[in-house]
């Protein structure tokens, strides 16, 4: 032990005071020679001699130093110190190499180091508690539709109690509510009706009252209900003597009995907890509405045998009720598994989740070889020392070993910037995707990175290094490096060449950039331009208030029912209409109106045909966007008619056809024509159809398509942009409340948050169900609406900026480098009289035709992107259009190459023949 | 006299540590005393003395400190650890064991075998 701690002593004093141990052994030896010397002078010898012989015996003194400091074991740690040292000096003094290299691989690393650790949260989530890992989401599918049945309530009854392996079992239905308060304000709420197994599982304390417990759960036992604490500090101010309190959800009353603390959320985001009640009715074979289960695996099961026993049961449930349940599956999954997989098999989207990851390898690949090409290139004009420090001894190994670490001294410094970038990355999309589903991300989504994330981040970075350093090196320091010795006087890289690989590489790196280019110029188009429709209101989008109107429903048994919907429809335009007198007849308010859709929200395609026009086939039709509007929404929002008529009310009848178009429809479906009584109507139902139910039809046409509309009137477009085409066009359609779905409201007032504030105490004076969802501005509404679109654009930015750059750097170090090598021959050439411009362009003619090479080669695979996905982001897809975008991004490289050209132009045309002659 | 003998490897750690065995020593009195106890009749290079003098003390079998030496300079002096005291005794047993197997199979006669 005393060893082990004598050992750990020296290499102490070695790490944090090496100097001082050197200074020690100096003395050490300076005084052994002292006596020595002392000696031989006592002998009889001369003290000059003595000291020579003292010196002579003692031998060299550095060389028995350095075999202390071997003795000792600091030598290569030493030698590890030089280098980073080394390398840092490198990266210092190529500002413009390590500015490329750290951007390419810091995106490299970071990107791959953030899509890990994404699926690593989607996949492996872990819930916050403990024993978190042992809960489990169960769902039976239908063998027969490949689709989840939810209807479980029956399957609940069953099995709670009386599985072994599951310790707990429940469920939990959705309670999308408004919360009343005494005051009237009304807000609507995510809150669940849930089994109280869930608190058993959560095993969180509440932080005010008390949680839901069994006794809550008996039929007849008053309604009770526990906050979530953002609501408890948003809407009662965390007063704790909210407990006790009454609140409304929509129509029912319910006594607050606990409030639970920050962070905690279950089953999903939610925001309040009311025990789950299942009538007798509910507890048939799939009776009762959506219910899903959760539970948690007993300590000493497993996954599987859980699922054994579940499925054991199912088979005999199967048995007993093969009318409903002979096709069920159920399938217990983690729960954070069973939240995200939308199929019952989920194998292969997990493996498409981690096979991501190399396209990630892919890139860093990518940026590696780029990076490779531009410190070969450095490399280059290092032979000289290279070559020296090979004759004076050093190993290969050692030279390699260098160049390694002063790699890996860039590719670490990348992958910590790689790590900033993945967290502040994930931050960003978690926001996307909390702005796109208009709630929090799962509460389980950690924003720390775990340390599988950072260790992943390391591996690249070593992965990086021996790609940036060592392939290179080994390459610098070849069999060959003894020629190279006699050019090293010389300073310039004369011996070292980019043979085929690196030819390979500049080809491939051309060709890759101009497909990944044509990729972004295509993909950027169909985002930008596709959605000009919902660019830049025309009108003031800060003077509307509007929300999604939406009116509580009840989970009704069995299956999905037209009449019944038709009836809820009736249901909402009764209750909106109510709503809308009111506000008309507030202070401030100057007009209401409805839409399908707002000016702004991203309106549904429709694919119409013109009357006299050519005839369209059954899949044909000019794509236009649409919405269902109230005849006096248009005014309502001060849009200006430039010609014919408004709707009247009378308009929105069944079996009246009338349309107001846009200016952009006049002008590109209609080529500037006379718009006023020309007709057109939608071509296809079923597209219709999918598109959600948004235009009430004459469903009684025996064919596809809908009625004739005429044009009423032409209106100003209320969105404004230049580059709108004809899918961008808007087709307005009056209709009543119950035709618009969903249902907006638009108020335009003056003084916006007071009418907030009215809406909801309004909505709920009319009727407690009735909820204004998304309660917002309309200016507001196009902002979360762009953020999704917002984040690809700059994405595919981000890439498109990579690729260039790291192109031009790759070219700009291939140029230099034949400049450098050149430099002598050009210099005689020059001294000979020649042409400067001849010079320059043979100087750069084999590198250019490289690049041409792969411009050439990169542009097959981008012109067939950009047709073929073209069609699919509504780029049209004529040959014209692909080599557009195919020039672009060829053009755009060849722009590239021809700026990376222009200072190693420059340093040729300024060669001095006399020095350059002298030189050599 | 016979020129000194060239130090077998291995063995100059073991003459290390006797030295050391005998007292408080500084590295110039441990060369000395290494010509003391074999009558000079092996020749060290004197500089070996101190990697070898690390290694021992980095393996935790002799100690080191800082003192003054009789003439008043200073100096550092090695001691035996108890661990070293140990490895001496083993190594010095081993050591004997093969220096009477190679006395013994020198002195072989025809006679004996």
């Amino acid at each position: 032990v005393s060893g082990v701690f004598a050992r750990i002593r020296t290499y102490w004093r070695g790490l944090v005071r090496p100097t001082e141990l050197d200074a020690d052994m100096a003395s050490e030896m300076r005084f052994h020679i002292d006596m020595e010397t002392e000696r031989l002078e006592r002998q009889g010898l001369e003290p000059t001699e003595a000291r020579r012989q003292a010196a002579l015996r003692f031998g060299g003194i550095e060389a028995h130093r350095g075999a202390a400091r071997d003795a000792l074991g600091f030598t290569p740690a030493r030698g590890l110190s030089v280098d980073v040292k080394l390398g840092l000096r490198m990266l210092a003094r190529s500002p413009g190499l390590t500015a490329v290299a750290l951007f390419a691989l810091t995106l490299a690393i970071g990107a791959g180091t953030a899509y890990l650790e994404f699926t690593r949260d989607m996949l492996h989530g872990h819930m916050p508690f403990p024993g978190g890992d042992r809960v489990v989401g169960i769902v039976n599918w239908d063998q027969q539709t490949g689709r989840p049945e939810h209807r479980a309530a029956y399957e609940l009854t069953q099995w709670r109690g009386r599985l072994a392996t599951l310790d707990e079992i429940g469920g939990y239905r959705l309670l999308n509510r408004n919360l009343i308060t005494e005051d009237g304000r009304a807000e609507p709420v995510r809150g669940v009706a849930i089994s109280v197994a869930a608190f058993r599982i959560t095993g969180t304390p509440p932080l005010v009252g008390r949680v839901l417990d069994a006794n809550d759960e008996r039929p007849g036992a008053p309604p009770v209900v526990v906050l979530g604490h953002d609501v408890f500090s948003g809407r009662f101010g965390s007063d704790p003597s909210v407990v006790g309190r009454d609140v409304r959800l929509g129509a029912d009353a319910y006594t607050v009995v606990g409030v639970m603390p920050p962070g905690f959320s279950f089953p999903g985001n939610h925001s309040l907890w009311v025990p789950l009640r299942m009538p007798e009715s509910e507890q048939a074979p799939l009776a009762g509405g959506e219910l899903r289960l959760f539970g948690r695996i007993a300590p000493d099961a497993t996954l599987g045998q859980a699922q054994a026993e579940v499925t054991a049961s199912a088979l005999q449930l199967a048995e007993a009720h093969p009318g409903t349940h002979r096709h069920l599956r159920p399938q217990v999954k983690t729960f954070v598994a069973s939240r995200w997989s939308a199929v019952e098999d989920a194998t292969i989207q997990t493996i498409v989740l981690h096979a991501t990851n190399l396209f990630f390898l892919g890139l860093l690949a990518l940026c590696g070889a780029n990076v490779a090409t531009l410190v070969f290139a450095r490399t280059a004009t290092r032979d000289g020392e290279i070559s020296i420090r090979t004759a004076l001894g050093a190993s290969r190994a050692r030279i390699v070993g260098q160049l390694f670490v002063e790699a890996l001294v860039l590719s670490l410094m990348a992958a910590a910037a790689g790590l900033a970038f993945a967290y502040y990355g994930l931050l960003w999309a978690k926001q996307v995707i909390a702005a796109g589903q208009r709630a929090p991300v799962w509460f389980w989504w950690h924003d720390s990175l775990s340390p599988e994330a950072i260790l992943y981040a390391l591996v690249l970075a070593v992965l990086a290094a021996l790609m940036v350093g060592v392939v290179p090196a080994l390459k610098a320091t070849g069999p060959r490096v003894q020629d190279r010795l006699k050019h090293a006087s010389g300073g310039s890289a004369a011996g070292l060449s980019f043979g085929g690989v690196w030819t390979a590489v500049i080809v491939m790196q051309a060709g890759v950039t101009v497909v990944f280019l044509s990729l972004v110029v295509t993909l950027a188009w169909g985002l930008f331009f596709n959605n000009a429709g919902d660019r830049q209101l025309t009108i003031p989008g800060d003077e509307f208030v509007v929300a999604r109107v939406n009116v509580d429903r009840d989970v009704v048994p069995g299956a999905p029912d037209p009449d019944r919907e038709q009836q809820h429809r009736r249901e909402l335009r009764g209750l909106y209409e109510r709503l809308a007198e009111r506000l008309a007849a507030e202070p401030g308010v100057a007009g209401v109106g409805y839409g399908s859709r707002l000016p702004g929200m991203n309106h549904l395609s429709l694919p119409i045909e013109l009357e006299g026009g050519e005839a369209a086939g059954a899949d044909g039709g000019l794509l236009v966007r649409s919405a269902s509007i109230s005849p006096d929404l248009l005014p309502t929002l001060g849009a200006r008619l430039t010609a014919g008529r408004a709707f009247t009310a009378a308009d929105a009848a069944p079996g009246r056809h009338v349309a107001i178009v846009d200016r952009t429809f006049v002008r590109t479906v209609l080529g500037g024509g006379p718009a006023i009584g020309r007709r057109i109507r939608p071509v296809s139902a079923t597209r219709e159809a999918a598109d959600g139910r948004s235009y009430a039809l004459d469903r009684a046409a025996a064919d596809d398509r809908g009625p004739w509309l005429e044009i009423v009137g032409v209106v100003e477009d209320l969105t404004a942009d230049v580059h709108k085409h004809a899918g961008d066009a808007v087709v307005y359609r009056p209709v009543f409340a119950d035709a618009a779905w969903p249902l907006y409201l638009a108020v335009r007032a003056s003084g916006l948050a007071p009418v907030m504030w009215r809406l909801r105490v309004l909505a709920t004076e009319v009727d407690p169900s009735l909820r204004l969802d998304e309660l917002q501005t309309l200016a507001d509404v196009k902002a979360a609406d762009r953020v999704a679109i917002d984040f690809f654009l700059r994405l595919l930015a981000g890439i498109g900026a990579v690729a260039l750059v790291l192109a031009a750097a790759g070219i700009y170090a291939l140029m230099s480098f034949t400049v450098a090598r050149r430099t002598t021959e050009i210099g005689i050439r020059l001294a000979l009289g020649a042409d400067p411009r001849r010079i320059v362009f043979a100087t750069f003619a084999r590198a250019m035709a490289q690049v041409g090479a792969g411009v050439a080669l990169g542009s097959v695979p981008a012109a067939a992107i950009a047709a073929g996905l073209g069609p699919e982001l509504n780029v049209s897809a004529t040959p014209l259009t692909a080599g557009l975008i195919c020039a672009v991004a060829a053009g755009t490289m060849l722009a590239v190459t021809a700026l990376a050209c222009v200072a190693p132009a420059r340093r040729a045309l300024g060669i001095q023949p006399v020095e350059t002659l002298k030189a050599s | 006299m016979t020129s000194p003998a060239e130090l077998l490897p291995g063995t100059l750690d073991l003459l290390i540590l006797k030295s050391v065995s005998l007292g408080r020593l500084h590295g110039y009195a441990v060369l000395l005393r290494i010509e003391q106890i074999t009558g000079g009749a092996l020749h060290i290079q004197q500089g070996a003395l101190y990697p070898a003098l690390y290694r021992l003390e980095q393996q935790g079998l002799i100690a080191s400190e800082w003192g003054v030496s009789d003439n008043n300079r200073r100096a550092k002096f090695y001691t035996l650890t108890a661990l070293g005291r140990q490895r001496l005794r083993h190594e010095s047993a081993g050591w004997n064991r093969l220096a009477g197997a190679m006395a013994a199979a020198l002195g072989a006669t025809p006679e004996e075998v």
